[in-house]
């Protein structure tokens, strides 16, 4: 499927756009949470995204832009009726599960710790998350179709340079990852804690896998196996990035 | 026995962080996929990771959602 040429595509009002930015064909997982507010709000949160655009233009400083477009996302994610906003898609759970709950037996600089991402990180020769026939701007648009995927878990070793590693995961903006892949895999910086002794041990492998899939599925058969995996690799506590 | 967890959250899901009632959450103020700060700033990304693993640590026998103060 190949994105039609801006002058083939329909007028749009503005909550057909910014319906269009959540998966659609203008897709951008950086502002599709735009998509979860009413016309009304919209209207009123792109109008004051457009006036701290132009004071960062004037003033060069662009950390009240940064920080309207966090608090935008904020409150396009909250849950109904507060937000005051159409709902905004959320993870569904037949009933709450009670997490279990486990302590550090010893301090942490003498613990196995292991970083676990939900950030479909993968190494540079390993198969991507999504289909190998699709292109990933394809397998953004077909975003519904992954919850009804089986989850698939990578091992990454602990010694792999961030610039062996890529980013797969169709349901956030990669820009950032790209740049600099600790922003949500921070192996690099663990080798490091590692080193200093901050920790005892870096498990000697990560492990990655992509977050939107089938849920039930990943919380009756995968997670439980997997955590089965990481005790078998003395995995004594694990960073669990991103929520 | 068991393996002790933590996760880093975005703001924008800490509500998902409070109901599922995880065991040790750490909340930042950045966008979704920048969960540890800034490309670039490791500095960031450690003080991160370090009040992440403070929580591993020193958090009790609830579940514990802690906010970074930066953004």
């Amino acid at each position: 499927m190949t994105t039609p040429a801006p002058e083939e595509m329909p007028a749009l009002g503005l909550q057909a756009f910014a319906d269009s930015l959540y998966h659609g064909e203008r897709a951008d997982n950086y502002f599709k949470f735009l998509h979860n507010f009413p016309e009304s709000v919209l209207a009123e949160v792109l109008q004051g995204l457009l006036r701290k655009v132009g004071d960062a233009i004037d003033t060069g400083d662009t950390a009240a832009l940064a920080c309207f477009v966090q608090q935008a996302q904020v409150r396009a994610y909250l849950p109904p009726p507060e937000s005051g906003q159409r709902p905004a898609q959320m993870l569904h759970l037949a009933e709450p599960v009670p997490l279990p709950q486990a302590m550090l037996s010893k301090p942490l600089s003498q613990s196995r710790v292991a970083l676990f991402t939900t950030g479909a990180v993968a190494l540079k020769d390993q198969e991507p998350f999504y289909p190998a026939e699709w292109s990933y701007e394809e397998a953004v648009r077909q975003a519904r179709t992954f919850s009804q995927r089986d989850p698939t878990l990578k091992l990454i070793p602990k010694a792999t340079p961030n610039d062996q590693l890529r980013v797969d995961h169709i349901a956030y903006d990669l820009r950032a990852a790209e740049r600099d892949i600790n922003v949500i895999f921070p192996l690099e910086h663990l080798r490091a804690l590692e080193v200093a002794g901050e920790i005892g041990e870096l498990a000697p492998n990560a492990y990655s896998f992509h977050g939107l899939t089938n849920v039930p599925r990943l919380r009756d058969v995968y997670a439980p196996a997997w955590a089965s995996q990481l005790l078998q690799e003395g995995v004594e506590a694990a960073v669990l990035t991103p929520g | 026995m068991g393996i002790a967890t933590v996760c880093i959250y975005i703001e924008a899901f800490r509500h998902r962080a409070v109901t599922l009632q995880v065991p040790r959450a750490l909340v930042t103020r950045f966008p979704m996929g920048r969960n540890l700060g800034a490309p670039g700033n490791a500095a960031q990304h450690l003080r991160v990771l370090r009040a992440a693993l403070g929580l591993l640590e020193h958090a009790g026998e609830v579940s514990t959602v802690v906010d970074f103060p930066e953004a």
